[in-house]
């Protein structure tokens, strides 16, 4: 079975590194090369090699730490940008806040005129309905008093002239 | 004769690019040529006009596509090409001359790439380092001895490449093949040299940088443990090597190397390890360390 390093792996999670030291180790035993001279040029090779292994991991971690330095910079520019967005949205906010309340409160103003003039409208109308019905009775009389004096006889004309001098005088009082 | 070899898979538009160069420096190198593609996985889509098309069914990597166009090739010379590699006119040319009858296994151009430290690919010193085999690119003016050849671009004996069994299988799909076949050609004296009056330029793993990062680094750890389990004879340096990755199995926490060199140890443990023959490894590093 091929040997690994690390845990067992779960879910998604990639599979484990393969380990090849067994395998290295075995061959180096087989070879003669952990013992005598062999061991010395084995452990000389190990440790220089550990050392340019170790120093390219560093490297490369060092590497990693600039990109997240970076890119934590740049987080923080972005968040910083965020907030005055933020900030001047919140005044902008305010602002159109404060002009809301002014228009509710002319809203509201125009709103009460409304209704006094609605109330004025319908006395007004009231008024003139009456006033048209005592015009609609006063020609009705008018034309029944008309009728009437053109029925006299001539004889009567100083009575026709009464009437009609009288019918005068109430059409003259009305149009004050 | 000379035969190019340029296995591919699925590089039609790297061919496309780069074939002319091969054609027209074949033509200028004053010998008779002939270009073999080999369709590794027979992934090609278009079949390239005026060459030899040698298809795989199986797709096994850049080392057992090289065996394969070496084994059909016609020419006494492999002329040995990535896909992704422009050669200047006069660079076939300038090899085949400085490629000798006899003593040498490869010589290799002033490879212009971009992945190049010092602007030069072709030139290799090597030299052992806290226990493992490190291998460095070393501009240079003049032919000397290098390291191995890159595989990209070399051009060798056909008849040293096939006596030398090759590229080994066991690294496939790729990385350290060439390495390991320049040092068992070193162990029985022969040399590769470095010549920079070649120029070809490389575009750079236009393969196997499609691969992704993590299976690069397995198959280089995979490869360069193989590497040491193989062909490392010298006692000190062999238990060193071992010493220097019991290092690496206990202190390195990447996946990529820990499979690699399980891998190894796996492939190896199938394989086992050269016979002992030929110069010793002492006396190749010598040879080839870097003033």
């Amino acid at each position: 079975m091929k040997a690994t390093r690390g845990s067992a792996p779960t879910g998604p999670e990639p599979p484990p590194l393969p380990d090849p030291l067994p395998d290295i180790l075995d061959l180096a035993r087989q070879e003669g090369a952990l013992h005598g001279e062999g061991l010395a040029s084995f452990l000389e090779a190990l440790r220089a090699r550990a050392r340019l292994v170790l120093a390219e991991r560093v490297e490369r971690l060092d590497e990693r730490l600039r990109m997240l330095e970076a890119e934590l910079a740049w987080r923080r520019e972005s968040i910083a940008a965020l907030e005055e967005n933020v900030r001047a949205l919140g005044q902008q906010a305010e602002g159109l806040s404060e002009e809301l309340r002014k228009s509710s409160e002319a809203h509201g103003a125009l709103l009460a005129h409304h209704r006094e003039l609605a109330d004025e409208l319908s006395r007004a109308s009231g008024a003139h309905e009456t006033l048209i019905g005592h015009h609609r009775e006063l020609v009705d009389r008018v034309a029944t008093e008309l009728v009437s004096i053109a029925s006299l006889s001539p004889l009567r004309a100083r009575q026709a002239r009464r009437r009609l001098l009288a019918l005068a005088e109430l059409l003259r009082a009305d149009s004050r | 004769m000379i035969s190019a070899l340029i296995p591919t898979r699925g590089g039609d538009s790297r061919l496309e690019r780069n074939l002319p160069s091969v054609v027209r420096a074949l033509a200028s190198s004053g010998d008779a040529w002939e270009v073999i593609v080999v369709d590794d996985g027979r992934e090609l889509r278009r079949e390239p006009q005026g060459v030899r098309v040698l298809p795989l069914a199986e797709a096994r990597g850049y080392g057992p596509a090289v065996n394969a166009g070496a084994q059909a090739a016609s020419g006494d010379r492999l002329l040995v090409l990535n896909d992704d590699v422009r050669l200047e006119e006069a660079a076939v040319r300038i090899l085949r001359e400085a490629l000798p009858p006899e003593g040498v296994f490869a010589v290799a151009p002033r490879i212009v790439s971009p992945l190049s430290r010092v602007g030069d690919e072709g030139g290799k010193s090597a030299s052992i380092r806290a226990g493992l085999l490190e291998i460095e690119e070393v501009a240079a003016s003049d032919t000397h001895p290098t390291f191995y050849p890159v595989g990209c671009c070399y051009l060798c004996h056909r008849r040293s490449f096939l006596e030398l069994g090759g590229y080994d299988d066991i690294y496939a799909p790729f990385f350290w093949e060439d390495v390991d076949l320049a040092y068992r050609a070193w162990r029985r004296g022969l040399a590769s040299l470095h010549v920079p009056a070649a120029v070809c330029h490389h575009e750079g793993s236009a393969t196997i940088g499609e691969r992704p990062m993590d299976e690069r680094q397995r198959a280089w750890h995979r490869g360069w443990a193989l590497f040491h389990l193989r062909n490392i004879q010298s006692p000190q340096l062999r238990a060193g090597s071992l010493g220097a990755w019991a290092a690496c199995a206990l202190f390195d926490d990447r996946r990529p190397v820990l499979d690699g060199l399980s891998e190894a140890l796996g492939r190896y443990r199938r394989a086992g390890a050269r016979p002992k023959a030929g110069a010793s490894d002492e006396e190749i590093l010598a040879r080839v360390r870097r003033e």
